[in-house]
């Protein structure tokens, strides 16, 4: 019998333990540059004077919350509260850690790109369940105390609301792939409200007087969400484009991260396709001003690129939100020491944004001198923080 | 009369090891300048350095033409996410502090010769790599400057706009602009350029018109392929003796 000795791997020859390795080196590198990022977003002098300060001023907050719920709490009916808990579901994503070259070279490899995404779906649905219980660890005094929930009903509404997260938006990532243009972005916004209205209604079960009865209803949602949440999943992580769209998903994540670093260094971004192909802002290239010349020019491309992101909206709306809720939650003149901090973090954010955008490789393809960067940076930081400063400083008035 | 006189005597990336050595040339008004070699030959090099990007230089890199401009097309088009076509140019123009008459006259027909005027209020981010070299074009043709910088030129863009591309360099040539345009694809090259330089491990290998490439490596009537394989074969094995 003639043997024939193998000198190169063949097909299937790499062990599942391989594939594990692999996603588990992807994903401490991953967390290590993004402790990386946090360690150069947050410095020192940030942690000092905001960070710990803020987070003993939460800690008080909160342990005052269960002592008696805050007064503002009152005007805040249960189905709002719900809204918000409703918007956090929106946050889930599926992340893999998939590389562009593993489009190539795992190819003839799906078992190994199965194992990868499938520890990937592990990782995902692990942080999800996390920020869930972060949330309801933060709500909880506010719902037992001023909603009169038991801890039973916030448990399961916790639940609840984790397994909201793996509904609607992977089942928005399934028509992101089915279809395209405005067509994609009516069924997204369609499966978003109809989502929306879904759980506001039935979470009704979670609040109310307690009883046998509603504890099994509450029960049966949770079992009725955690079916549709295991069926959507899976058609999502089955669904031709899925694996592409996560490639890029990660490229753009890392892209990010990287942009972070490099902004911070002074150095420049890295691109990545769009999706859109023209803006939705300024659609024909109006310029924003009437000034012309060199550096107006440059500035307002910094802030059209700035406001067009997508990224710098986020910010923005987070940001409005913490700071609004900041401001509503801090008593008399501290209110006026909280704006000048929120003011502080503002001109970081927006300037880190506005940063990227003058470091940008294509102005090197010009003689953009350093000083000139440096003054479109400027004028573009304050023009685009002015109104989310004023808005701030008439809530602090407004509750001052 | 000169555009660019070069007398790089070591440049690279890192202070203590560099990527290029004894390059210097010149570049008169009206004359392309090919720059052939291998693939990591210091090509790339040589071109930041001309351009000021390279960090760590000795030498000299002098602009000499009437007005001390250039215009850099690199190979990979380099674009903003979220600006369209025609802020790209804008910007464009206001680095080179082109009036704004000029601006649209020379836009508005750069547009059209590349057929790109129907999406001038998109991104081009998301166009094809093509379309995005020719935006490159546009932004670098507008300011009509004394120096091109051209760095592979012909990949990714479709015949029709490689012709258009080769009409406007000859263009720009009989108006008196200099230019050096790196470039693989030889056989484009013996028809454009005016003189060679051959960049092998860093530094100039050879220099001159076809016909001095082929006396320097004694097949006279070589085509430019025949003597870049000649001189590198003739280098690899200096490299090795």
């Amino acid at each position: 019998m003639r043997t024939v000795e193998r000198t190169t791997p063949m097909r299937g020859d790499v062990s599942l333990t391989s594939w594990k390795n692999l996603f588990m080196r992807r994903l401490r590198t991953w967390l290590a540059d993004d402790w990386k990022t946090l360690r150069t977003a947050v410095d020192w002098v940030i942690a000092i004077y905001f960070i710990v300060p803020g987070l003993i001023a939460a800690g008080l907050i909160y342990a005052a919350w269960w002592r008696e719920p805050p007064p503002w709490l009152a005007y805040i009916p249960y189905e709002i509260m719900i809204v918000l808990v409703f918007v956090s579901t929106l946050s889930f994503s599926v992340r893999t850690f998939l590389e562009p070259a593993d489009e190539v070279f795992l190819q003839q490899h799906r078992s190994a790109l199965n194992v990868i995404r499938r520890l990937g779906l592990a990782y995902s649905l692990t942080v999800a369940a996390l920020a869930a219980a972060g949330l309801f660890f933060v709500l909880s005094p506010l719902l037992v105390r001023g909603y009169g929930m038991s801890p039973a009903d916030v448990g399961l509404l916790a639940a609840y609301t984790y397994l909201w997260k793996l509904i609607v938006p992977p089942a928005v990532d399934i028509f992101r792939f089915r279809m395209s243009g405005w067509r994609s972005r009516i069924a997204r916004g369609a499966v978003i409200v109809t989502g929306g209205l879904l759980f506001l209604t039935s979470s009704h079960a979670f609040h109310g007087s307690g009883s046998a009865l509603r504890l099994l209803v509450e029960c049966l949602c949770v079992a009725g969400a955690g079916s549709a949440a295991f069926g959507i999943v899976r058609a999502r992580l089955r669904e031709p484009g899925a694996l592409r769209f996560e490639i890029e998903r990660e490229r753009r994540a890392r892209m990010r991260l990287t942009s972070f670093l490099l902004a911070r260094s002074g150095i420049k971004e890295d691109k990545s396709a769009l999706r859109e192909k023209r803006p939705l802002i300024f659609r024909r290239s109006q310029p924003l001003t009437g000034r012309r010349g060199k550096r107006a020019v440059l500035m307002e491309s910094v802030i059209k690129s700035c406001i067009r992101s997508s990224d710098q909206w986020f910010f923005l709306a987070k940001y409005m939100w913490a700071a609004v809720t900041a401001l509503a939650l801090t008593p008399g003149w501290i209110g006026f020491i909280v704006y000048g901090g929120l003011m502080f973090l503002l001109y970081q954010g927006v300037r880190f944004y506005c940063t990227i955008a003058v470091n940008s490789s294509y102005l090197d393809l010009f003689r953009w001198t350093k000083e000139e960067r440096l003054v479109a940076v400027n004028d573009a930081v304050w023009r685009i923080s002015l109104p989310a400063a004023v808005i701030l400083l008439i809530v602090l008035l407004a509750t001052y | 009369m000169q555009v660019l006189q070069v007398d790089i005597q070591q440049g690279g990336y890192d202070a203590d090891e560099p990527v290029i050595h004894d390059i210097r040339f010149t570049v008169s008004q009206g004359e392309l300048v090919g720059i052939i070699g291998p693939n990591g030959a210091g090509k790339s090099t040589t071109i930041k350095a001309v351009m000021g990007l390279l960090k760590h230089v000795t030498g000299r890199v002098e602009l000499c033409g009437p007005n001390g401009n250039y215009a850099y097309i690199p190979e990979q088009p380099i674009l903003y996410e979220r600006l369209t076509l025609w802020e790209h140019l804008r910007l464009a123009a206001a680095a080179h502090e082109l009036p704004d008459e000029q601006f649209h006259s020379a836009s508005g027909q750069l547009l059209r010769r590349f057929r790109l005027e129907h999406v001038i209020h998109r991104y081009p981010a998301g166009f094809s790599k093509g379309m995005q070299q020719k935006v490159m074009l546009i932004a670098g043709f507008m300011a009509k400057p004394d120096l091109y910088i051209v760095d592979e030129p012909f990949i990714g863009l479709d015949p029709h706009a490689m012709k258009d591309l080769i009409g406007l360099l000859q263009e720009e040539l009989r108006r008196g602009a200099g230019v050096i345009m790196s470039t693989h694809m030889l056989d484009t090259a013996e028809k454009l350029c005016d003189r060679y330089l051959l960049i092998e491990k860093g530094t100039i290998a050879a220099s001159g018109t076809l016909d001095d490439l082929r006396a320097a490596c004694g097949l006279p009537d070589g085509s430019l392929l025949d003597c870049y394989t000649a001189i590198c074969a003739r280098s690899d094995e200096h490299a090795d003796g």
